[in-house]
This record gives structure tokens, sequence and C-alpha cells, in this order.
């Protein structure tokens, strides 16, 4: 009886995976296929006030990059205003933005003290929100280094009243670094020119990701800004938004370069940040999801693969476990069968989320000549990734049982490293 | 002699309807093609890694990259106008080609 139960969960594991592999085969299809990019308005005739929120604690390396970047967009600056919230640093943020915002009128900078601020990114937002006044509010993380155009791209979507938030493509500025900096160079072209690319031109549910993108403003104020409580503040919106009816699009030729990573540590304390935050957002959200009557069935079976991504190589993990005591148990039957499949799916389906063939288009798409050379090196990327999962679901599972407060914000420090790939 | 792994069965490899116990030159057998077949996997990404020669970062198209001199300093746009005794920002737009430096290679 036992054995048959063991049985019936290892079926539905290799089923689960199954189903992320078909959704990846549909999103690396679709891409494919729609080479023809959607290009913005070239005649950038829609222009509403806009402001632009930049949290920053500690990002003396990289902020005047950022600072420089948004006072050179060409977006008209009587409708344009800069938001740095200085979140309690200790090093010359704060001092930095002053300078920048003495210089230009539209630059403004909200002041907290290291008691009021550092408590993650969503609360420094919302103090931006009440600072700021534009019709649109768009993000920019610190470490981030727009284009000029850009701003122009992100704001057309919003000309049809649907559209509650727009996300545009985010693009590796130190990939020559090392190792970490070309994988994580990697997962950003799977993950925005196959995954995000797939979901807008499928109709499915493109996600907000916290940088380069923005919302519609009294929208925003009717969700009540950022859920300060999300790790993953930036998923809880999107499908807070999605609820309500509003609609993201992702805009491909919208393009911010980032500097990414560079470390294992570091892509440890991100990654499970992301993984964390992703869970409790699952948690809340999956049943309101599927009783939702503002999605569309295929918004809801995409809505709930991407709610439960981050589970996948923690089923992956129990997924071998089981199979190998199955397998040992000498027990025969379908138990064969599934764990070839699950042998199958495990690679084809997961590699960090964005699988092995999603890069390797995407590569493709981005006209790249060898940087898919690297695809193998996700063999141990996923690995790792099966390890940051596992301790964030088991320390979700703990402050949940135990009602203990949530995982603190780590933060991402910025060497500024990018500086070096762009001259004069 | 080609050896061919029929089927597996009890955890014994039959070979030819003959069972086969593991011995030692089996598994140094195994254990050289485990290794082979993993070296042959990496391989692609061992030659990039050791001799980049598409290692980013992508160049975006119609980006319009200007004077970040004091950002690369990691300075404050004041402290390095008083430095150096120059507008170290320039207004002047420039062209987006050659202003962006991809290195070439990551060899020393």
């Amino acid at each position: 009886m036992v054995f048959l139960a063991l049985q019936i969960i290892l079926v539905l594991t290799a089923c689960f995976l199954l189903a992320y592999t078909a959704r990846h085969c549909v999103f690396t299809v679709a891409a494919l296929y729609s080479l023809k990019k959607r290009k913005s308005n070239p005649t950038f005739s829609y222009q509403p006030t806009v402001s632009i929120l930049i949290p920053a604690l500690n990002e003396e390396n990289v902020l005047p990059r950022l600072l420089h970047a948004v006072t050179r967009l060409d977006y008209p600056k009587d409708k344009l205003e800069v938001v740095v919230i200085d979140d309690g640093s200790t090093d010359g943020t704060g001092t930095i933005a002053d300078e920048f915002a003495a210089e230009y009128g539209y630059v403004k900078v909200v002041h907290r003290s290291p008691r009021e601020g550092r408590k993650g990114k969503a609360s420094a937002l919302n103090a931006g929100l009440k600072a700021s006044s534009g019709e649109f509010v768009f993000c920019f993380d610190a470490d981030y280094y727009p284009p000029k155009d850009i701003l122009h791209k992100l704001v057309e979507p919003f000309s049809n009243p649907r559209i509650g938030a727009v996300q545009g493509r985010v693009t590796v500025l130190n990939e020559p670094k090392n190792l970490v900096t070309r994988i994580v160079a990697l997962e950003r072209i799977g993950g925005y020119r196959v995954d995000q690319y797939a979901r807008e031109k499928l109709g499915l549910i493109p996600q907000f990701g916290g940088t380069v993108g923005g919302f519609r403003r009294k929208v925003l104020e009717a969700l009540g800004g950022w859920d300060e409580e999300m790790l993953a503040e930036d998923t809880e919106l999107t499908f807070r938004l999605y609820l309500e009816g509003y609609k993201i699009r992702y805009v491909d030729d919208a393009e911010c370069y980032e500097e990414a990573v560079e470390t294992w540590g570091a892509y440890w304390r991100q990654r499970y940040r992301w993984a964390y935050g992703h869970m409790q957002t699952a948690f809340r959200y999956l049943g309101k999801l599927l009783k939702s009557d503002k999605l569309a069935a295929k918004e809801k079976v995409d809505g709930f693969l991407l709610l439960c991504v981050y589970f996948v190589p923690i089923i992956v993990l129990a997924s071998w476990l089981l199979s190998g005591f199955l397998y040992f148990s000498s027990f025969e039957g379908v138990v064969g069968v599934s764990f070839a499949i699950i042998a199958i799916s495990v690679y084809s389906a997961v590699g960090n989320f964005a699988p092995f063939f999603e890069v390797g288009i995407g590569a493709y798409l981005d006209k790249r000549t060898r940087a898919y050379w690297l695809v193998p090196m996700f063999l141990f990327t996923f690995l790792y990734n099966i390890l940051i999962c596992t301790k964030a679901f088991a320390d979700l599972l703990l402050t949940k049982i135990f009602r203990k407060r949530r995982v603190n914000w780590a933060k991402t420090t910025h060497s500024g490293n990018g500086n070096s790939y762009i001259q004069n | 002699m080609e050896i061919v792994i029929s089927k597996i069965e009890d955890k014994r490899i039959i070979v030819g309807g003959t069972s086969l116990n593991p011995n030692q030159t089996f598994l140094l057998t195994l254990a050289l093609t485990v290794f082979t077949f993993i070296f042959l996997f990496l391989l692609p990404s061992l030659m990039e890694l050791k001799k980049p020669r598409d290692a980013g970062p992508r160049r975006i198209e119609g980006a319009s990259i200007e004077g970040l001199l004091g950002a690369a300093l990691g300075r404050s746009l004041r402290d390095m106008e008083q430095s150096f005794g120059v507008q170290a920002y320039s207004e002047a737009p420039l062209p987006a080609e050659g202003l962006l430096v991809f290195l070439p290679s990551l060899e020393p």
C-alpha cells in the first residue's frame, strides 16, 4: 500500500515536470517563430508625466552611473521626475544624490535614516511613491544603466488603458567578468528574450521583474503600493495586478544593462531571496489565481506554472530520492517508466528555470556566436539551485510553523566593475 | 570485442544471457567512460572559458553611452570637477558606436 502511494506520487511528480518541459518547448517555439520583434512607435507621440524611483542603499559605486544615464534620457525634462530614495546609506550615496539634485531640478532625494530605512526595497519604493507625482511610476535599481530612449519605449504601451504595468528587458553589462556573470547573462537571455517574450506573444502572464518597468500610478495607489512583507515584492504585485483585471506588457526592445552578481555567494543570496519571496507569493495567490474570473484559462495555467516554478528543483530532488528508494526496494511496475520520464525531464525542464534549449535559442536570436557553449555549465547551477530552493522552502515552512518574523532582505552589493565596460 | 549489455536484472548485468559480476576491469572501464562523457559534455564550455570569443556584453541597439569618467571612479560629480578642474560630464552627445568597449578576451 505504501509502495503504491509512493508510485502514485512519483508519477504525479513526473507529470509535473513534463508540464514544465511542454511549457518551455512552447515558449521556445513561440520565440523562435516570432522573429519579427515588436517595434515601438518611432514617433514617440505619447508623453505623459513620469516619475523614476531609484531605491539606493550604500550604492556609491554604481549610483553616479545610473543618475548620469537618467539625466541623459531623451524624454522631455518638464515631464520627468527622478526620485532617489537614500534608504539609510552610510556611504556617499546620499551626497551623490544631493549633488545631482542640486544640478538637475527634476531630481529629488528622499533621505531615510538607517533606523527609518533598511526595511527592504518595497519599503523604499513606497516612500518614493509618496514623494513622487508622475502619472506613471518607473523603477530602476541603482546598478542599472538605461539607454536614452528607454522611457519612450516603456511608456508607449500605457496608451492602452487596460495596461497596468510594463516591463523592459534586462541585459548583463559585466558579462565578461567571470563564469558567474556569464552564467547570469545566459539566464537573463533565456528568461527575457525567450520566456517573457513568448508570454507576451502568446497573451499569457508577462511578469513585472522589479526593475526596468513601471506602473500606472492610479492603479498602483489603488492596490496599496508594494507589499513590504514580501521578499519578491515584484512577483506579488504582478499577481495582485492580474487579479484586478489589469495586464502587463513586456517590451523586448526596451533593453537596459544591469550589473550582475559576481560571486557564487552573492548568487546564492540573490536567488535565495527570489526563491523565498516567490514561494511566499505562491502560497498567497495560488488559490485566488485558480478562482479568478478576471483571467482566461491559458493565463491561469501559465500563472500556476509561474508561481510554482521555484518548487521545481525541490520536486526534482524529491523525485530523485523517491526513484532511488523505489528502485533499490526492487519494486516493479510503473516505477521504471516514471524514473525514465523524470530523468529526461530534469535536464530539459530545468536549468535555473530557463531550460537549456531556451537559453540556446535565446542566444541564437540575440545573434550570439559562442555564448551558448557555456550551456553545459548549467548542470552545476541547476544543482546549486536545488540547494538554494530547498533551503528557502525549509526556511519558509519553519517561519510559517513557528510564526517567526520573515527572513530579512539580503541586499546585493554592487562593485561598480560594470563601469569598466563603458568608456568615453 | 564489443560488449552489448542486453538487460539489467536484479542489479546484475546480463551480457548475452550470461550474468556478469562487476569486476575491477569493468568498474575501471565504467569510470573511464563516465569521465570521458563528462569531459566531452563540458568540453565546449571549457574551450569558451579558456579562450572567450563571445563574452559580451551584448550591445544594445540604439544605446547612447556617454562620458562616465566620474561613475567609473565611483566619485561624486562635484568632487571630480574640483579634483580635475574640468567639467567632467560632457553634455555633448557622442555616437554609440565605439563607445562600448568589449574585452576581446579574458586571456592574460
